[in-house]
């Protein structure tokens, strides 16, 4: 029972890790969800695209870390940018059913997946831990860094989006376009910029996710898509289109698998995630924290 | 009506006619592929009938493949049970799985649906993959051979064996598209509350809709283990149920001709394209970006407008168009 309990400290912290990075590529989608009301199923690659770009530059040209990162969060963006511009605002003006533009994103999530395989062969993409592999004892207790790094990385861009949605002109233009976009049109707001903006803004979040897990776990090219499923489970145990929610539903499948893992075995984990998320679909489609923190008016946005 | 679906039976006729003297007369490797495209377009028709004529999403329609391919296959490496008993009760078991999902899952909608639907499909992916007692695990394990007495069970007999469910699968749908019923999952896929309106039963139709996908996929992964001859749990993966999906968009969605032609050309170009596998990835993608950028009807919805045929492809352009989902 004793070893139960002193085993259950860092248990807490891989899966509070392992949580906000489900949570945060939750809200990177939920930052589209937002403006466009359209899932990314791009998402996660635009996290791997993150990861190659990052890995690129330290293993192939030598860089530091502090100047990879900047670059690969940039690509993260520029990956949304072009994902909105070549295939999702296209397809909208076409009046075609709201299914193709997202399997137009997931095409382009897939090109981005097949050209980083070729370039890498399927190989993973290894990237160093960013403050060392000793871990920070606290009590006693030893505590990984990157796991640490993730959380307060979280905390932080969380309450950044939040002070962006809430306290600006820009984030009340963003919160209006998602949540009608003739009336924003007619506001004079201007909705494209407003959607483009979004996919960058997800784009970026969702980079920086990938390369602070890519220490973690050996990143290959076809792996963004498994980050990217988790952050949309996320999202939907959550709550759809709830920032917040997404990083509660994050954290609560997080912890789930880690406890698993750390107390029955590693190997049924990923299951139990999918289990959890057919039990919320059942019980509470619309997710578990729909309404967390989110005014009346912006649950209707549906 | 009538006489469209004269010319359509003897067109049917026609092909299966060809495919049964093919063998007679070409290499092997063209044998394979046909066999391929046919295996393929099994689940294609499948997955079509439940996104493509009721409007539904599924994106893990690889779990019924996988059911599909694993049930026969451990009921003859563990009981000695035979194929011929071990297919049906696959249909069956995938069947049992699909009912009981389907109280859950058709109750969604959209993108809940698309995450649902997918996490069923990695859930049966996974159990193929980490509990190896009951599948082999990771490592996958070799598809006995079929034997039947006096007969013999040679490349031609699986030829034959695919190519006859392929015909009859691509029969029944086509007749089911064409009766009451297909007809009622077309209302569906248009307008929800107005095909409610005029008192069809939305929850049975999607059902019915949903069990005959598992079934044609199930199918189709039977006859995937047969061919194969050895079965891997990644051969079940994601990517699977969206290559399948990729082909019925391809072809052209809510067409029973789109989505054996889309099975047809995604799984021939990857051979025609490239040689290296690493590459499929990269191609299949580039397709589907292509066909949602610029014919979004796919090919069957496009091809008649652009050259202005009659008969069959009219037909085909009044079923996609309103590519409705």
């Amino acid at each position: 029972m004793d070893s139960y309990l002193s085993d259950l400290v860092p248990i807490i912290i891989v899966g509070l890790s392992l949580g906000s990075l489900f949570g945060l590529v939750g809200l990177a989608y939920t930052v589209i969800i937002n403006a466009t009301q359209l899932v990314n199923f791009g998402q996660g690659d635009f996290a791997m695209v993150g990861v190659a770009v990052c890995w690129a530059l330290i293993a192939k040209l030598g860089l530091p870390l502090w100047v990879a990162f900047p670059l690969a969060v940039v690509a993260g963006g520029a990956m949304g940018f072009i994902t909105n511009a070549i295939i999702v605002t296209p397809l909208l003006k076409k009046d075609v059913h709201p299914f193709y533009p997202i399997l137009g994103t997931m095409s382009v999530g897939t090109i981005a997946a097949g050209a980083v395989g070729i370039f890498t062969g399927f190989y993973w993409m290894p990237i160093e831990h960013f403050l060392g592999n000793e871990p920070l004892k606290v009590g006693g207790i030893p505590m990984d860094t990157q796991g640490l790094l993730i959380i307060g990385t979280t905390v932080a861009i969380v309450t950044a989006y939040w002070y962006l949605l809430h306290k600006t002109r820009l984030g009340l233009a963003l919160r209006a376009t998602g949540f009608n976009r003739e009336v924003s049109l007619l506001a004079g707001i201007q909705v494209g910029k407003m959607a483009s903006l979004s996919f960058v803004i997800s784009g970026i979040i969702a980079a920086i996710a990938g390369v602070l897990c890519a220490p973690f776990s050996a990143f290959t090219a076809t792996d963004g898509m498994i980050l990217g499923i988790n952050g949309f489970i996320a999202l939907i145990v959550g709550g759809w289109g709830n920032p917040y929610a997404a990083l509660l539903g994050g954290v609560l499948v997080g912890m789930i698998r880690a406890l698993i893992v750390g107390y029955i075995s590693s190997a049924h984990a990923e299951l139990a995630t999918f289990l959890v998320l057919m039990v919320v679909l059942t019980i509470k489609p619309q997710g578990l924290f729909a309404g967390f923190m989110m005014p009346k008016t912006m649950n209707s946005a549906r | 009506m009538w006489r469209n679906r004269k010319r359509d039976l003897m067109i049917i006729c026609g092909v299966a006619l060809i495919g049964a003297l093919l063998p007679l007369g070409v290499a092997d490797f063209f044998r394979y592929l046909v066999v391929l495209v046919s295996i393929y377009g099994i689940a294609a028709l499948g997955l079509n009938i439940f996104m493509g004529y009721c409007g539904q999403i599924n994106m893990g329609s690889a779990g019924f493949f996988c059911i599909g391919a694993y049930v026969p296959t451990m009921l003859q490496v563990k009981y000695e049970l035979h194929y011929l008993i071990g297919f049906p009760l696959a249909i069956l078991f995938s069947l049992l799985v699909a009912w009981l999902l389907s109280y859950p899952l058709l109750r969604l909608k959209g993108h809940a649906m698309a995450i649902g639907t997918l996490s069923f499909g990695m859930a049966v992916y996974l159990i193929a993959e980490r509990f190896p007692e009951l599948t082999g695990g990771a490592d996958g394990i070799t598809v006995p051979a079929m034997t039947i007495p006096g007969v013999e069970v040679g490349d031609k007999f699986y030829y034959y064996l695919i190519l006859a469910c392929f015909l009859f699968s691509y029969l029944g749908c086509y007749f089911l598209m064409d009766s009451r019923i297909g007809r009622a999952l077309k209302a569906i896929r248009d307008d929800e509350d107005a095909a409610l309106a005029l008192g069809i039963n939305i929850d049975q139709y999607k059902r019915f809709a949903w069990l005959v996908n598992s079934a044609l996929m199930s199918v189709a992964g039977s006859l995937f283990a047969q061919q194969a001859g050895f079965l891997s749990p990644s051969t079940f993966a994601l990517w699977t149920s969206i290559s399948v999906l990729v082909m019925i968009c391809v072809g052209g969605l809510g067409t029973n001709l789109g989505s054996v032609l889309g099975a047809a050309i995604m799984t021939l170009l990857p051979y025609i394209l490239v040689s290296i596998q690493e590459y499929i990835m990269l191609t299949q993608g580039i397709i589907l970006f292509c066909v949602l950028r610029f014919m979004p009807d796919g090919i069957v919805g496009t091809l008649p407008k652009l050259i202005r045929r009659n008969g069959r492809s009219k037909q085909a352009v009044a079923g996609s168009g309103e590519v409705a989902l």
